[in-house]
């Protein structure tokens, strides 16, 4: 007998979804390790990926990752203590600015790796109008959960 | 203006993130109002499952919920006995094959499978009223193809440690 799909055993699109979860992490992670990474905290690969895109102010970056200031300040400390990161504080203006080291950008590269790898291989699967109705769909989910939780709490993630 | 839709832009991972978490919310705050506050994570489905296959008073074959539930036997096995200990669940030892047990949900769980559907179904209605149904077959196509990358991911794992 020939093994069920995954669409032929999961008929709802919670499952589907809980099924689905972690797929991005475990590429990005696996990729982290091999190349010597695997001290990188989980939330960490997405602020390197902040950084690198130099988009967005401190306060920006706490609500994007959805975690607590403080949370933050630890996050941060882990990353400068294994070097990824660099904190610089001015004292003119009182402001925190935060660098990527060499290790960082190598991380980052390496995550962006994983997370594109899954990517293509989603492309490979699925056609244009599969793929637009994955987006669409994912999209209008995020705004129902924003409507049931109130104000937003994580915005778009860096890419 | 532009027509063109803002999670074009979005990465995936990004949308996945933000997505995630709609329903297991909606469910926990749907579970809080029927006092149900204390089904442990792993066990909303089990319940949800229990409620569509078996109407009372029918009891299932335990290893049929397992191997539905996606998850390590270890941890399934902990899912039920905290669901049997919080009166969710009834479990037996099946009558003619004593090897086997059984489970089916008592009134408690019952209040809980139905809280859990309701808000499933809410989600579902605001979905389709917001996407299309040929968007809801992609993101349908598009759930299950990250599923099958998933499992291949813990296939190599599960091969990877056979091998070490």
């Amino acid at each position: 007998m020939p093994a069920r799909s995954i669409a032929d055993t999961y008929f709802s699109i919670p499952e589907l979804m809980r099924v689905a979860r972690g797929v991005y992490k475990r590429a990005v992670d696996e990729r982290l390790a091999a190349a010597g990474f695997e001290d990188l905290p989980t939330p960490g690969g997405y602020l390197l990926a902040y950084l690198a895109n130099d988009e967005d102010s401190i306060p920006d970056r706490i609500e994007g990752l959805g975690i607590k200031e403080r949370e933050f300040t630890q996050l941060v400390d882990v990353l400068v203590l294994r070097g990824f990161v660099t904190r610089t504080f001015r004292p003119e203006d009182g402001t925190v600015s935060l660098a990527l080291t060499d290790r960082g950008r190598a991380a980052n590269q390496v995550s962006g790796e994983g997370a594109g790898y899954v990517d293509r291989e989603l492309e490979r699967r699925l056609t244009e109008a599969e793929m637009a109705g994955l987006r669409r769909g994912l999209a209008v989910l995020g705004e129902i959960k924003q409507s049931l939780t109130g104000p937003v709490i994580r915005r778009g993630l860096p890419r | 203006m532009s027509n063109h839709p803002w999670y074009e832009d979005v990465p995936l991972p990004s949308l996945m993130r933000e997505a995630r978490d709609v329903y297991s919310d909606a469910i926990r705050q749907a579970l809080a109002g029927a006092g149900c506050d204390d089904v442990p994570r792993t066990g909303v489905f089990m319940l949800a499952d229990l409620d569509r296959s078996s109407p009372r008073p029918g009891f299932s074959q335990q290893a049929d919920v397992v191997a539905a539930l996606g998850l390590s036997k270890q941890a399934a096995s902990q899912t039920i006995d905290t669901l049997v200990l919080r009166e969710y669940l009834e479990r037996r030892v099946d009558p003619e094959d004593r090897r086997r047990m059984e489970l089916r949900l008592t009134d408690r769980g019952r209040t809980a499978a139905s809280a859990v559907q309701g808000a499933i179904d809410a989600i579902e209605t605001a979905l389709a009223q917001l996407i299309t149904a040929d968007h809801l077959r992609g993101l349908r196509a598009g759930l299950a193809a990250f599923a099958e990358l998933r499992e291949r991911q813990q296939a190599d794992h599960a091969g990877d440690a056979r091998r070490s």
